[in-house]
């Protein structure tokens, strides 16, 4: 007889995943200077009671015509990201006509004549040996000498041994089809994702596979942050380095794709391989001492800053005579201690003076370098930082 | 008589796939209107101290759709509402995490905090651990270089 109880299927429900923090996304568009300058969030923080409606509809501010080096800050700047038109005429000057650009693109005399007006004194080769321009002039035969033809391409003036970079290996592959490659590899995502007859058929409905639809966030999410793509990923693994987890979940997200065969994934992932392999981790140790604290002024002001002051605050307290004498060691000046003060109040100098930003940065590692030691030794998380203390539920 | 098939399943599908559209033009929002939403979520997250406002965001992003975002809010809103004990302990951990010197059990930390809503404890703490690995790599005698030109003075 059969004594053992009927068995029954017992089911674990597997546990529910965390939700991933998104703040780190958008840490990438959205800063309280964006923020202050639109008027709709900054009533939303400064009003007591407003009931908040998100706008469907943006219409994008016009940017006027500005200076290239200017256009480039505008379209990296997270103000730029808001309010940016996509297909302004400035800023696609600004983004695709760089000096470096016009200087090895293709010549504009080889992109045919057709509105040029009749140029006879070009049509013959100059005395002083210079051959004409590959200029078609409707009824003035080409001299036969001449190197150039109307089928002239820069590739032919290139070396055919030379290596290839990484975007030119893929436009060869018929990867990518944009006009300039090399230095635009912003892939138009239509041409790049693989479309099979049943693509096409759910083209026609309206519809698309999910991992296209994928593709296509991924190529809005960079259109929204005004990055190309290449800027992104490299974006991407500077983020990952920095530990957030959310770039290293949009880079798995990469490898998954790149695996399954998404064309626009592969190329995102050989750029990242590419930077990651250009661009190792490296530690300037001579970046660390304090005679060395800043070596540029635009050298980030992030890493290396809170490393020298988790070293200072490992050591005996920093009272007010121990400040004093690193400044008198330093041989610090009037402007520079003012500088110093400046960074010790975590206000930047825009003097370019090596030795004032040097100090500035030297006052940014004593507060950091403070403030570690008050935390701890106990005190108080909002003297650290006021939204931290808001946070852990310390009264204001 | 048969039924014509054909014509009405033909007719079916085009009704799905027209319905299927609608709903798919209606839920697409433009660039600029996620930017911008993503710059009021942000301000939210890291300048509203109001628990009412938080909530009143959160109710907002997600009957558009951003379910981890308002998520998020809603965490931020129940952090100062936790009972003091919970909120000591919080403290206490986050003091110890600044104080430790393992860069992956600070980052642990960092993530515990990010689950909890703690977007700004979890950014520094992320900060830290990543000083902390590159303040590993400096050799000992140039972190202590201007301290001993500082006791050559005195």
């Amino acid at each position: 007889m059969n004594t053992r109880m009927p068995s029954r299927r017992v089911v674990i429900p597997a546990p529910a995943p965390a939700p991933v923090a998104r703040t780190s996304v958008y840490s990438q568009v959205a800063s309280p200077y964006a923020a202050a300058r639109i008027p709709a969030v900054s009533a939303f923080v400064q009003a007591p009671t407003q009931r908040v409606t998100i706008p469907s509809v943006v219409q994008p501010a016009r940017v006027p015509a500005i200076a290239l080096g200017t256009a480039y800050a505008q379209v990296n700047s997270p103000v730029a990201a808001v309010s940016k038109p996509r297909f302004d005429p400035a800023s696609q000057y600004a983004v695709n006509s760089s000096p470096i650009a016009a200087a090895i693109s293709k010549p504009r005399f080889d992109q045919g004549s057709a509105t040029m007006g009749p140029v006879p004194a070009l049509a013959a080769p100059v005395d002083r040996g210079i051959p004409a321009p590959a200029t078609t002039i409707p009824g003035v035969p080409r001299p036969a000498e001449s190197p150039y033809s109307d089928n002239t391409s820069w590739e032919e003036f290139k070396d055919p041994d030379a290596p290839r970079s990484l975007v030119e290996q893929d436009r060869d592959d018929q990867l990518v089809k944009s006009a300039n490659p090399t230095l635009t590899p912003k892939v138009e995502l239509p041409k790049i994702v693989h479309a099979s007859w049943f693509d096409k058929l759910l083209k026609m409905f309206g519809l698309s596979r999910k991992a296209v639809q994928g593709a296509q966030m991924a190529g809005e999410a960079a259109d929204m942050a005004g990055m190309t793509q290449t800027e992104a990923a490299h974006t991407l693994v500077r983020r990952s380095r920095n530990g957030d987890q959310n770039a290293m979940a949009i880079i798995a997200l990469v490898r998954d794709n790149a695996k399954a065969g998404n064309l626009q994934a592969i190329l995102t992932a050989k750029i990242m391989k590419q930077y990651i392999d250009t661009h190792p981790v490296t530690i300037d140790t001579l970046d660390m001492g304090y005679d060395d604290m800043v070596p540029t002024p635009t050298a980030p002001a992030t890493d290396n800053t809170k490393a020298t002051a988790i070293k200072l605050a490992q050591g005996p307290k920093l009272d007010a005579s121990r400040v004093s004498s690193f400044l008198h060691a330093a041989g610090f000046g009037a402007e520079e201690v003012a500088s110093f003060k400046h960074g010790y109040a975590g206000r930047p100098m825009r003097n370019p003076d090596p030795r004032i930003q040097r100090a500035n940065k030297f006052g940014a590692v004593v507060s950091h370098a403070h403030k570690l030691q008050a935390i701890q030794a106990g005190g108080a998380v909002s003297k650290f930082d006021p939204m931290i203390g808001w946070e852990l539920g310390e009264d204001e | 008589m048969p039924l014509p098939l054909l014509p009405i399943a033909i007719a079916a599908l085009a009704a799905g796939a027209y319905t299927a559209k609608s709903k798919r033009e209606k839920a697409a929002v433009s660039p600029q209107t996620m930017a911008e939403r993503a710059v009021i979520y942000e301000t939210a997250l890291n300048h509203c101290k109001d628990s009412d406002k938080l909530r009143q965001m959160a109710t907002v992003f997600r009957d558009q759709g951003h379910v981890a975002e308002a998520d998020m809010l809603i965490k931020r809103a129940l952090l100062r509402e936790a009972p003091p004990e919970v909120q000591a302990a919080r403290k206490e951990a986050f003091k110890k995490g600044l104080s430790s010197t393992d860069p992956a059990a600070v980052r642990a930390l960092a993530n515990a905090f990010d689950g909890q809503g703690a977007t700004g404890a979890a950014g520094e703490l992320r900060e830290h651990a990543r000083a902390l690995e590159v303040s590993s790599l400096v050799p000992a005698d140039s972190t202590t270089q201007a301290e001993e030109s500082a006791e050559a003075v005195h």
